[in-house]
């Protein structure tokens, strides 16, 4: 069939350009490689995927930051190893001390699903704010970590809920390895080729804990965001005082990351205005230390001001304070 | 790899690469040139057709991606010549210019639609905000769904629900830019 095929399945680079003739793409002459093909049906069989994997192999859970890649720059990955019949690694549940979210997992299903909204509603948010509606369909949860991408939506609040990945590696083996310890840069996880993130688990929390997401992208939707912040913070019993406070920052700096600065200022402060005015009032500090030097720096530091703003709004805490 | 899907309803089973992108096999081996491609990278939505009832871009996965599962195209709205609601709301309202982005947006809609029959305003902006249009400014288009939405709940009331037969064929026009 096509002509970018030989019999073998081996696919020439170079004919994938061709086939773009919408976009314009000049074809390249980058040569051939061969790409294989597995679509492991269950754990088992992923596990037995993952030996034979190199670093110049990827997943496919929903493909949207893979295909374009492949697309645009004319690249093909040696192996390609496609979770679709994975049945294990979609869902969501709830157990004794955590709630569970498989890595495959679309958008659409986190944003839309009634534990996540309760347990977890920052993550919720966010999930409903990544990219379009086609998008959110089939992205999943899982390769939001794997790219690594600075403006991943899903990163912060995983990072304020202290959320845990589930690694498999090709040995069979499992650990838990905080989201925190898995983000290592722009596009860069410290997973080794032959590992895979299968869940995501999130710590329950009580009642008196409550969780947001505020985005600021440069559209209302289907927009990369240019800072987005989760907060979680725990009240006391009368809901007077922030006791506990967990600032996850995104699309500022190498990879999303926890404001501690913020938490301080958050922690043991009473719920009202004032609170809110220094948490503002803080922001522009997060963002110097973060991209100090940066041209975006003068944006982004009065940007993050208006996002935090909102997140608090969002929270809806003090409104008759 | 041999590659088993539902295209409009007909099953396929079809030798395909593994590189292969969802909307080239449509396109180029299926030969329904209705579904789009602008931009290759999921922000203009004029690939989009429907995975299993959801919408989805078409550029943005593979092929294979679609093994075992059902994918509609807008060659699959129209039944026995009669266009779909949304088709003849989108000409009657005149919600098609160019009539590049006209079959992904009339999927998003499809795809809102069946999951919400009484969609509001918001709802529908938020649904087609994956779809950009650079002709129509958007108004007629939110006018259309409003109206294809109306006029299947008026259809679901009446006892022997009958369809208008549609104007112009927009499923079978191939547009180019």
């Amino acid at each position: 069939m096509s002509a970018a095929v030989d019999r073998d399945g081996a696919v020439r680079t170079d004919g994938m350009a061709a086939v773009d003739g919408a976009t314009g793409a000049a074809a390249t002459s980058s040569g051939i490689r061969r790409l294989r093909l597995l679509t492991p049906a269950s754990l088992v069989e992923l596990t037995a995927a993952l030996g034979a994997m190199t670093a110049q192999s990827r997943f496919l859970a929903g493909g949207t930051d893979l295909v374009r890649s492949m697309q645009q720059d004319h690249w093909t990955p040696d192996l390609i190893v496609d979770l679709g019949d994975i049945a294990e690694l979609r869902g969501i549940r709830v157990t004794a001390d955590d709630l569970r979210i498989g890595a495959a997992t679309t958008f659409t299903d986190i944003a839309s699903d009634p534990l996540v909204r309760r347990h977890a509603s920052c993550l919720a948010a966010a999930a409903a704010v990544v990219g379009s509606r086609q998008t959110r369909n089939i992205a999943s949860i899982g390769g939001n970590i794997g790219n690594a991408s600075p403006c991943g939506d899903s990163l912060a609040p995983l990072l304020a809920l202290e959320a845990r990945g589930v690694v498999l590696d090709s040995g069979g083996a499992t650990c838990e390895r905080p989201v925190a310890k898995l983000l290592a840069g722009p596009g860069r996880t410290t997973l080794r080729h032959d590992e895979i993130i299968t869940e995501l688990v999130l710590p329950l929390l009580g009642d008196d804990w409550h969780s947001t997401y505020a985005k600021l992208g440069s559209r209302t939707m289907v927009s990369v965001a240019r800072v987005g912040m989760a907060v979680v913070v725990r009240l006391d019993a009368a809901a007077e005082t922030i006791v506990e406070a967990r600032v996850g920052i995104g699309a500022l700096g190498q990879t999303a990351f926890r404001a501690e600065g913020l938490e301080q200022v958050l922690t043991g402060s009473r719920v009202n205005r004032s609170t809110r005015d220094a948490f503002v009032a803080a922001c522009p500090d997060v963002a110097r230390q973060s991209i100090p030097g940066r041209y975006s720096l003068p944006y982004k530091q009065e940007a993050i001001r208006g996002v935090a703003w909102d997140a608090w709004e969002n929270l809806g805490l003090d409104s008759d304070r | 790899m041999l590659l088993s899907l539902t295209v409009n309803g007909i099953r396929h089973e079809i030798d395909v690469p593994p590189a292969l992108r969802l909307i080239d096999l449509l396109r180029d081996e299926l030969g329904l040139t209705g579904t789009k491609e602008g931009c290759g990278e999921g922000e203009c939505g004029s690939c989009t057709v429907l995975l299993d009832g959801r919408a989805v871009c078409s550029c943005l996965m593979l092929a294979v991606q679609a093994r075992d599962r059902e994918v509609t195209t807008i060659e699959g709205l129209a039944q026995d010549g009669d266009l779909d609601v949304l088709q003849r709301m989108f000409v009657e309202h005149g919600a098609v210019q160019c009539g590049y982005c006209t079959p992904g947006m009339i999927m998003s809609a499809k795809a809102l639609l069946n999951e919400d029959p009484h969609p509001t305003e918001a709802q529908i902006r938020s649904a087609l905000a994956g779809n950009l249009c650079r002709c129509t400014g958007y108004t007629t288009i939110i006018e259309a769904v409003s109206a294809a939405a109306e006029m299947q709940e008026a259809a679901a009331e009446a006892p022997t629900p009958g369809r208008g037969g549609g104007g112009g064929a927009v499923a079978a026009t191939e547009v180019r830019p």
